[in-house]
């Protein structure tokens, strides 16, 4: 016990003891899967190909391990090794930010523009960055575009972007001040669509979205090595469509704030350490009123709040590079419904759809890299939590009693994930080998959630407080082979699950949701396994020309035998990119196999496969006194009406699309 | 005794209380207080101040002298009395010195409708029997209308019964009361005919429902043969099996409902389920102990029994 007091207090407050080591500051551990946010010309860094303007879903999709489930032109959900939000951590610059509508229809992604973001890095599986919990899957933090000390002294952005399809115009304007002891960047932006059209020129209706976003970092260095910073961000969707579902959004704003010091350069055990406390407001409305088929009009709000903090150190000792990091957050959700009969007389019809659910979070977590000798490393992280949830509404905890008689109002749990990773080179071959273990909670939803819809299945869910904690063994391997002409890379990884969480028809129950299939009720299946396998392979026809390939297959299957939903079909990407020095262009395919695996018990039918083409190129042009990034391309060149595996309700993808944009930097 | 007085009534209750119950708890014997105005009939100081909480928390709805005008007799509420089962209070006040008396008794209750539409026919309507609310002098009954008051049709509600307080007996008749109709779609009283009778099924407190789990409780009573004679609970046994619909929602139902079975009190109880607010109808089966059904076999278009209570939460 003493010992765990001394090592949270020497994570709170820094270190105390004084021993002296020799930093190493070689960044040997390059696992990261990351895509960088930037509007530049050239690179071999992972980018999209529409600079800033592109969408941040845009940017997660570049993402190897990421699909993208969607239920209209905005807001989608992203997906890693085919596990979704209640098996993936999303953070924000290492703050935890939990969504408020109860559809999904509002992943934490979606509170972010693009021109807040530096990066997003991704960690797959179990070896979760150090603020994440429950990610099974995989972890994503959004790196927040904070423009430090001694930068460019002063400069100004601009943005201007069109897409013909849904006339999607995007609008931002930015400044930075950057000096020894004092930073700040700040900008806004405006994002929006009418309704786009598939292939064949088929207007989706009710895709159209408006998002206006505002954020604002400062940086403070009173002192050398002595970091004080603070970021605000206010993202505001309106009217936004939802085409796969049976409503739309009137209103999505999130409110997102940190405050953080930093001290660099120490000496002893750790070279750095960082506090942050945070806070997040998400509050969404939903919106039926436009739809013409409207069974039952009703109000569907939500709202999310939670409150952190997080201190991390970093240090390196000898052979060792670490992280060791105390978090502590405290979520609340809340969402109801309110039903209005077609007959006036009669009253409105209410439940809590989240039930007032308090969830408290504290942890620590370790990640060591350990670099035997050039040709070898081990990577270690671990993470034990400990967490309690309770339901605050009564009204809500009674309505949940009809279905558990007797169920408990809190419950605790002790959530652990670990990770080890050993990495060895031979000649140009560089191979990699992992496991991990860990667990997770039940996500709100699947505890406490009161008669949900899922329009996919079309069953209505209840949430199960008795389910127990889902945990996963995870197995990966890496393969690369490089020389300076070609790369040739084999990843795979295998999640065996046991308690896998899931929906189960209960034919006993009645649903709510007129028209639904019937009720579900979360529960812990035996086992469930998920694979993925993707390769890469990229060859340098010139050094200003270059041809990549990545194949994609991933696999999953329930104890049953049955397929579990949402796992990607076979799919081929294909680019051949001419980087320059201020000029890029590229033509590229994406192919997708017929959905074949598809998971009828849950209410999948089958995709057929597609192929798409697209080309885009950039240039840089300096002027005397600015220059301008200009990036333009077609997509779906050929009209292609098609939808993918993880489009909701099989809602059609965009058809053919020319985007024009340009950045100004001045 | 308007507003004002009666909250200072209140509040000189709770400060004596108060005073007394500190300085006989200080000194931890009991203190007789010996008041001027004592009287063995009526309540002391506390028994005063719990029964005044008591009935604060109802609602008046008539106020009747006795013969001597020596005392006068409160009928309490909870609501406007509205077709279906209401509960009534019943509660003696002294004239000389205001307070409440300890015994007394009720009986007869017979509220009896004229229905000047039908010739000045005149019937009555179930009731319960009378019964002493725990630990104040008040008085409990029951009585379930079938009907409303109507001024157009001139169809019109009274209440006769009898009292028998301390030195003072005798009875009040005829005394006009109104009752409502239930709003729309609404429906707490069902009758069934079983053996040529007909029996009613009168839902107790159809407005205290809440989401979750709820103690769902009713009377069956037996038409009397002579109809004037206000209905008194059914000897025979039944069994009355519910399922909850809401009728606004494609016929939402809730599982694991308890059907409503008879207790030594007379009353009926079972479990009611309901997952959410709005209308809610109950639908009945009504089965003999042997499992025979004597009504609600015949479905609506819910799929469920036509013969329902229809309440709003």
């Amino acid at each position: 016990m003493r010992q765990t007091v001394t090592l949270i207090l020497i994570i709170l407050f820094g270190p105390i003891l004084d021993v002296s080591a020799q930093t190493d500051s070689v960044a040997f551990h390059k696992n990261l899967n990351e895509v960088i946010i930037t509007s530049a010309i050239g690179g071999s860094q992972k980018k999209t190909s529409k600079g800033n303007a592109a969408s941040i879903d845009e940017n997660l999709k570049q993402l190897s391990n990421v699909n993208m489930i969607s239920r209209g032109g905005y807001a989608w959900e992203p997906v890693i090794n085919n596990m979704s939000t209640e098996r993936i951590s999303t953070t924000i610059d290492g703050m935890k930010i939990f969504y408020a509508c109860t559809d999904k229809m509002d992943p934490v992604t979606s509170y972010v523009e693009t021109d807040n973001l530096q990066r997003i890095s991704l960690n797959s599986g179990l070896d979760g960055n150090p603020q994440a919990t429950g990610n099974i899957g995989g972890s994503l933090d959004l790196k927040l575009r904070k423009i430090g000390f001694n930068n460019t002294p002063s400069a100004y952005h601009l943005l201007s972007g069109y897409e013909s399809n849904g006339n999607m115009q995007v609008y931002s304007a930015g400044a930075q001040f950057s000096g020894n002891k004092f930073y700040t960047n700040f900008g806004v932006s405006r994002r929006y669509a009418d309704n786009y059209k598939a292939g064949d020129n088929q207007t989706v209706q009710f895709s159209q979205f408006h998002k206006t976003n505002a954020f604002f970092n400062i940086g403070l260095r009173p002192v050398d090595n002595r970091i004080f910073e603070g970021t605000f961000i206010y993202d505001l969707a309106t009217d936004v469509g939802y085409p796969a579902l049976k409503m739309d959004v009137k209103r999505a704003e999130g409110i997102i704030g940190a405050i953080a010091y930093r001290q660099e350069h120490m000496k002893g055990l750790f070279s750095n350490w960082e506090i942050k406390l945070y806070t997040n407001r998400i509050v969404h409305i939903m919106d039926d009123t436009k739809r013409p088929d409207v069974e039952i009009h009703m109000d569907m709000p939500g709202r999310s709040r939670t409150s952190g903090l997080y201190s991390l150190l970093n240090g390196s000792h000898g052979i060792h590079q670490y992280k060791v990091n105390y978090d502590i957050y405290y979520n609340t959700l809340h969402a109801d419904m309110t039903m209005y009969p077609a007959d006036k007389d009669n009253p409105p019809m209410y439940m809590l759809t989240w039930p007032d659910v308090g969830t408290f979070n504290t942890g620590i977590s370790l990640a060591d890299d350990i670099l035997f000798s050039e040709n070898q490393s081990l990577h270690v992280s671990l993470k034990g939590s400990y967490q309690n949830r309770y339901i605050g509404s009564d009204k809500g905890f009674d309505a949940l009693s009809i279905y558990f008689p007797g169920m408990s109002r809190s419950n605790s749990e002790y959530l652990w994930r670990s990770s080890v990773s050993y990495r060895f080179n031979i000649r140009h071959l560089h191979i990699s080998l992992g496991t991990g273990y860990g667990n997770r909670a039940p996500s709100v939803t699947e505890s406490s959630g009161y008669f949900l819809n899922n329009t996919f299945d079309r069953y209505d869910y209840i949430g199960n407080p008795h389910l127990k904690k889902e945990s996963a063994l995870e197995l990966n391997g890496l393969t690369e082979w490089n020389n300076n002409k070609a790369d040739f890379k084999v990843e795979a990884n295998v999640f065996l699950f046991q308690n896998y969480i899931i929906g189960k028809p209960d034919t006993r129950l009645s649903p709510m949701t007129i028209g639904a299939a019937g009720v579900k009720i979360y529960q812990n299946l035996n086992n469930a396994r998920i694979m993925n396998i993707i390769i890469t392979g990229n060859y340098n026809i010139y050094d200003w020309l270059r041809l990549e390939n990545r194949f994609k297959y991933s696999y999953g299957v329930e104890s049953t035998g049955s397929h579990l939903p949402l796992i990607a079909p076979f799919t081929y990407n294909g680019a051949l990119k001419t980087v320059m020095d201020k000029f890029e262009a590229e033509a590229a395919v994406e192919w997708a196999a017929n959905h074949s695996d598809y998971s009828a018990k849950y209410g999948e039918t089958e995709t057929p496969g597609y192929v798409v083409f697209r080309i885009s190129a950039g240039y840089h042009f300096d002027f005397k006194c600015f220059s301008v990034d200009l990036h333009t391309g077609i997509e779906n060149i050929l009209d292609r009406k098609y939808t993918t595996y993880s489009d909701w309700n099989h809602i059609l993808e965009k058809g053919r699309n020319i985007f024009i944009n340009a950045s100004f930097t001045i | 005794m308007n507003k004002r007085g009666y909250i200072f009534f209140i509040v000189l209750l709770v400060l004596s209380w108060a005073f007394t119950s500190c300085g006989s708890s200080q000194e931890d014997t009991a203190t007789d207080i010996n008041l001027s105005n004592e009287d063995k009939d009526c309540c002391d100081e506390n028994q005063e101040y719990k029964t005044s909480s008591y009935l604060h928390n109802l609602k008046e709805l008539a106020t009747y002298q006795t013969n001597q005008s020596n005392y006068l007799i409160k009928i309490y509420r909870n609501d406007s009395l509205h077709v279906g089962y209401n509960d009534l209070y019943f509660a003696i006040e002294k004239v000389s010195n205001g307070k409440h008396v300890k015994d007394f008794s009720i009986s007869g209750i017979t509220p009896t409708m004229t229905m000047g539409s039908m010739n000045n026919m005149q019937h009555s309507t179930p009731i319960g029997n009378v019964a002493q609310v725990d630990g104040v002098p008040v008085l409990h009954s029951w009585i379930s209308f079938l009907m409303p008051t109507s001024v157009q049709s001139n169809n019109t509600w009274s209440l006769s019964f009898d009292y028998d307080i301390r030195d003072s007996i005798g009875g009040i008749s005829n005394q006009p009361i109104t009752v409502k109709s239930l709003a729309t779609g609404l429906s707490y009283l069902k009758s069934f005919k079983y053996n040529n009778d007909t029996y009613f099924l009168s839902l107790v407190n159809p407005n205290n429902f809440v989401t979750g789990v709820n103690t769902i409780q009713a009377y069956i009573s037996k038409k009397s043969s002579v109809i004037t004679t206000p209905y008194a609970l059914a000897s025979d046994k039944f069994i009355v099996e519910i399922t909850p619909t809401m009728p606004d929602m494609g016929n939402h139902t809730s599982p694991d409902n308890q059907a409503l079975v008879l207790g030594d009190d007379g009353i009926y109880t079972g479990r009611l389920n309901l997952t959410m607010t709005g209308l809610w109808n109950i639908h009945l089966v009504v089965k003999t102990l042997d499992g025979t059904v004597v009504a609600g076999s015949d479905n609506d278009t819910s799929g469920y029994s036509n013969l329902y209570w229809a309440v709003n939460i």
